[in-house]
């Protein structure tokens, strides 16, 4: 087990996680239960099931997730896992235009859940046993939240609601609250050979820009951005320079009712654990990072448009010229994440000493994951 | 080939197509002729037609169900 004792201490004296966060697969399990399962993780995207019946399987960290959207619109997420005999429900993406059923022995189950036939269950032609209460056999609802279009989780059951463990998120970013517009041609995965917190901790601090990302150091200098810090809630970075894309004169539309901060401002928040976004005048975007293993992340980049023109024709360019740009920084930020996860094999690195002026924002999510671990271990000492 | 191999057949190329609206349309059918001479193998049918109508969001699956619970085989 590892010692976080100098992970949860002020930022000029903290260390950062041990090596064991990094490069040991129990400990990477740990943080399965006591950090991704326990709390609410992003597991996918709302426009990945845009229409009534679509559903998308999921498998996060092994378990098996369907995220499908029900006939009242909402986004709803069930273990993908029949009932009876427990065998995985939909294996591809489609559309259910009736209900659910097991390929097995089509037990069949609606949008909402609920059983609504078992055939055969009381022999043959009978579809009705008393040993059978269909009301207690309905699919296990994980609880789930859609912010911004993430679908976020929580597969334990037991953290708050998402409304109040990030309600300073989303008072925060309350101004983007709006409907956002994602198509196909604005959206990429990377396969990145690291832990999924290298990712996170990359994100949360604009201390790297200069030298990882050189071309964005030419609109947004190190000195225009600012740190934001939520203890135990969220953090990241911001910038007071923000320029919006032009290609040959057209602009992309922006987002109604925005505050003047706006006008230059963009920011990139670490939505704990596992979830990275940002907000700009003219769009957004978020990131899921999926876990795959100890050291391999899945990427899943979704870009976002204030409205629906955004996705014309006539902004083809603009949507495409933006993905690329995004998709380059992006790539640009791997060999930082794939290096620091070989430079956890050295078996001396003390975690790491934070720089007091710059880091602030990426000690505040190691102190996060510390605490939750620690509270994971509470609970299974008490138990 | 007999009758009963061209149904054997349609209904294994409707399993292979996917195609829960034909295999819900040939078990109902099927389901309703045999209940006039036996009701377990005629319920066994329907059953079957209920599921794929369930499956395809089909208007019928309805009907079939009112048909299994009045024999006490269907809520």
């Amino acid at each position: 087990m590892s010692d976080l004792s100098s992970v949860i201490q002020p930022l000029e004296t903290a260390r950062g996680l041990p090596n064991e966060h990094y490069v040991d697969q129990k400990t990477f399990e740990e943080e399965r239960d006591s950090v991704l399962f326990a709390n609410w993780s992003a597991v996918g995207f709302g426009k990945d099931v845009p229409e009534e019946g679509d559903a998308a399987p999921v498998n996060f960290l092994g378990m098996p997730l369907l995220l499908v959207r029900d006939h009242a619109g909402d986004v709803r997420v069930y273990q993908n896992t029949c009932r009876h005999r427990g065998m995985v429900l939909v294996q591809e993406k489609g559309n259910i235009r009736g209900t659910i059923r097991c390929p097995y022995h089509s037990w069949c189950y609606g949008l909402d859940g609920r059983l609504r036939s078992t055939p055969h269950v009381g022999g043959p032609g009978n579809n009705l046993h008393d040993g059978i209460k269909r009301d207690e056999l309905g699919l296990i609802e994980i609880p789930s939240y859609v912010f911004m279009d993430v679908v976020f989780v929580n597969i334990s059951g037991t953290a708050a609601p998402f409304e109040e463990v990030h309600a300073k998120l989303i008072k925060h970013w309350g101004e983007f609250d709006k409907p956002l517009y994602a198509k196909g041609d604005s959206e990429f995965t990377l396969k990145v050979n690291t832990n999924w917190k290298l990712a996170v901790e990359n994100y949360c601090e604009s201390y790297h820009l200069p030298w990882v990302h050189p071309g964005l150091n030419t609109v947004s200098r190190l000195e225009d951005h600012y740190h934001l810090e939520e203890r135990l809630a969220f953090s990241g970075q911001g910038s007071t320079v923000f320029q919006k894309l032009e290609v040959d004169g057209k602009l992309l539309p922006d987002f109604d009712d925005l505050s003047e901060k706006w006008d230059t401002a963009s920011e990139y928040i670490a939505v704990y654990p596992n979830c990275l976004m940002g907000v700009h005048k003219d769009h957004t975007f978020a990131i899921v990072l999926e876990p795959k293993g100890l050291d391999e992340t899945h990427e899943h980049v979704a870009l976002y448009y204030a409205k629906p023109e955004a996705l014309e024709a006539g902004c083809d360019d603009l949507r495409k010229t933006n993905s690329e740009f995004w998709h380059e920084v992006f790539i640009e930020d791997i060999f930082v994440v794939e290096g620091m996860q070989k430079g956890r094999h050295g078996m001396f690195f003390d975690g790491g000493k934070f720089s007091p002026a710059m880091d602030g924002p990426t000690h505040l999510f190691h102190e996060w994951v510390a605490t939750k671990i620690n509270e994971g271990r509470a609970k299974i000492a008490a138990e | 080939m007999s009758d009963f191999e061209k149904l054997d057949q349609e209904i294994r190329q409707a399993q292979a197509d996917g195609d829960t609206d034909r295999l819900m349309e040939i078990y109902h059918a099927l389901g309703l002729e045999e209940l006039k001479r036996d009701e377990e193998a005629g319920a066994f049918l329907l059953v079957q037609a209920l599921v794929y109508g369930l499956e395809a969001g089909r208007g019928e699956a309805e009907d079939i169900r009112k048909i299994l619970k009045s024999l006490g085989r269907e809520e």
